[in-house]
């Protein structure tokens, strides 16, 4: 197959293996950048400055080549969104901006016993959607009244992740296994979360918040892969449900103060910021280790939130359905740093690093340790939401996905039109209408958020995930289609 | 005397939002920006002003003092769901603010739907004086939305 090369005004890239390009160093960059797209949507980002962001990223110490970004790379703060950045245990940092204000930010995908003919025939989804609406608190500061925790339930939480949830009642134990991490980052600190964080979230446990955050009650549309889905346990037409949410209020104040932090640290740790949205800090720093024991509290909180609000939505599906029967396909992290293991060439041990996910999921490969037996042969279930009225999809980490992106892929559609850009393309019309006529039942907060989200307002996801595919980091399952959708 | 009306403009940005300001006075453009912050959730003309709070919010240097003061506000609007009309600064040093804000508790069926802001960054912010033709404080601010 013939490799291309592609010039653009800033950059020149080289494909270097099939769908993935590298940016040499040049300037102040200390590695390369290798960019998973295809040609297409390569042009389509060029005027954004999702790729130079990605070259900003590379000026940090102690990053380890190349950094990574996915076709669902947009322009972000300091980190494009879709970016991927592995830092040397002993010389690098940790970028409180690297991560993102919603930290943890996270999918969960539910599997039911249920078919999409069993909601049509009962006529049941939209009543499904206005229910869970009414239960699951979305919307801006939303809260429940009823899960108010004390400063001692909360620091247990922080420390526990989603086993504090399953402890309380929310859940089964066995559905831990099928959580990345097993839902617990073990290095969390709730010392190193501010009073302030913790006043912001104490009484957002189990909300969905707002923005793109979402629930979906989806079908299974095609299979690709029979052999695989029937180990996800999948079948055509069955029910899923999809969870998107984080680590709400507590995760923004925790990353605006380290930001801070970062910023007023960055002569003394003599770190030169070419963007001060990527302020680091050492990661063999106190200050370094108390972000990440912050941050890890943060990410147990999102954590928690899944499994408490995915406890919720069994529950209601109950009241119609009494047989009904769940189980946890997966559940990933989108926003967030972790240490992980990596083989470099020329070491025969593994190096722990620590790699940065901002808006890009873990894609591990099959045969890999952390993964549970039942996913063992068939590689790490890759969660990619769609837009509300297009597909999702579902993949599986292919066996090279460690060497060739420090075992990530994409997150998601990525943005194409900014909030401002779809409210005119949506002037006029009855967005949620024309999903509705298209079988799609949604339910929101506002119009503002149904504009902003409209399907228009993404990428089309087949584009994004193809990418993924032809780069031979993950592998098609299935496509997943909506049947209803609340959002805050 | 008449209120001086609130002039800012909307910010495009990909998946996100921003706001600028401009005022004719340092301490102005801080509480003009925070009023633009709360503007963009709940217009302010709905927003009344019976209820008062205090903030005092400190910095290393300018920049950071706006956007620290700044996410305050958001904090206030999650923690006590306060929403700000009117803002009048006790002390201000460009490194310390003390304020005393005017306001009130957002009620969805009177102030509508409100779009959540996460957080107020740092990318590509900008706070400086323009001298031509006359002295103007403007400040440049992205939301993570």
């Amino acid at each position: 197959m013939k490799l291309e090369k592609l010039e653009l005004e800033k950059f020149t890239l080289n494909e270097i293996l099939p769908g993935i390009w590298r940016i040499d160093p040049q300037g102040k960059m200390r590695v390369g950048v290798h960019v998973v797209a295809s040609k297409e949507l390569i042009l389509r980002i060029k005027d954004d400055k999702s790729l130079e962001q990605a070259t900003h990223v590379t000026t940090l110490p102690g990053v380890i080549d190349p950094v990574l970004t996915m076709p669902d790379i947009h322009q972000g703060y300091g980190f494009p969104i879709g970016g991927v950045a592995a830092f040397h245990e002993k010389t690098g940092v940790v970028s409180p901006g690297g991560v993102g204000y919603d930290i943890n930010c996270g999918v969960r995908l539910l599997k039911t016993n249920l078919t999409e003919e069993q909601l049509v025939k009962y006529k049941l989804t939209k009543t499904l959607v206005g229910e869970l609406f009414d239960i699951i608190p979305c919307g801006v500061g939303s809260r429940r009244k009823d899960l108010q925790l004390s400063l001692e339930q909360l620091n247990t939480l922080l420390v526990e992740g989603a086993s504090w949830a399953i402890n309380n009642g929310f859940g089964e134990r066995s559905e831990l296994e099928f959580i990345e991490e097993k839902g617990c980052l073990s290095y969390a600190d709730p010392n190193q979360v501010s009073e302030r964080a913790k006043e912001r979230g104490h009484n957002q446990i189990g909300t969905l918040g707002s923005g793109n955050h979402f629930l979906e009650i989806q079908s299974v549309d095609t299979i690709f892969d029979p052999t695989v889905a029937q180990a996800f346990g999948l079948e055509k037409g069955q029910v899923l449900i999809m969870i998107h949410t984080g680590s709400r209020g507590l995760g923004y104040q925790v990353c605006s103060e380290y930001i801070d932090l970062g910023l007023n640290c960055a002569d003394k740790f003599g770190i030169d910021l070419v963007d001060k949205e990527l302020a680091a800090l050492p990661l063999q720093s106190q200050e370094g280790k108390n972000y990440l024991g912050a941050m890890a509290a943060a990410a147990n909180f999102a954590f928690t939130n899944r499994q408490i609000i995915s406890f919720w939505v069994k529950s209601i599906f109950k009241n119609h359905f009494p047989e009904l029967k769940t189980e946890v396909l997966y559940d990933i992290c989108h926003n967030i740093a972790k240490w992980e293991e990596f083989h470099f060439k020329n070491n025969r041990n593994s190096q722990r690093v620590c790699v940065h996910r901002k808006g890009a999921t873990r894609a591990y490969p099959p045969g890999h340790p952390s993964l549970p037996a039942k996913y063992q042969t068939t590689g790490q279930p890759v969660i990619v939401p769609g837009d509300m009225g297009r597909f999702s999809y579902l993949l599986a980490g292919s066996p090279h996905s460690m060497e060739l992106s420090f075992g990530s892929a994409c997150h998601g559609a990525g943005r194409e039109l900014s909030r401002t850009q779809a409210k005119k393309r949506a002037k006029g019309r009855a967005i949620q209408r024309e999903l509705e006529d298209r079988g799609i039942f949604l339910k929101a907060s506002g119009r503002d958020t149904v504009v902003e989200e409209m399907p228009e307002a993404y990428k089309d996801i087949t584009e994004v995930v193809e990418s993924i595919r032809h780069a031979h980091i993950a592998s098609f399952v299935a496509k997943l289609k909506p049947l209803g959708v609340i959002k805050g | 005397m008449p209120e001086r009306k609130l002039t800012y403009q909307s910010l495009e940005h990909k998946s996100d939002s921003g706001f600028f300001v401009e005022a004719p006075s340092l301490q102005r453009l801080y509480i003009d920006s925070a009023s633009a912050l709360t503007d963009l959730m709940v217009k302010l003309d709905q927003i009344s002003d019976e209820e008062k709070m205090t903030l005092s919010v400190e910095a290393e240097n300018k920049e950071q003092l706006l956007v620290k003061w700044l996410n305050e506000i958001l904090f206030l609007f999650e923690k006590h769901k306060f929403l700000s009309k009117r803002i009048v600064f006790n002390h201000f040093d460009g490194k310390k603010i003390s304020a005393s804000l005017f306001g009130e508790k957002y009620n969805p069926i009177k102030h509508g739907h409100v779009s959540e802001i996460k957080a107020v960054t740092y990318h590509q912010l900008e706070l400086g004086m323009k001298s031509q033709p006359e002295h103007v404080f403007y400040a440049k601010v992205f939301l993570d939305l």
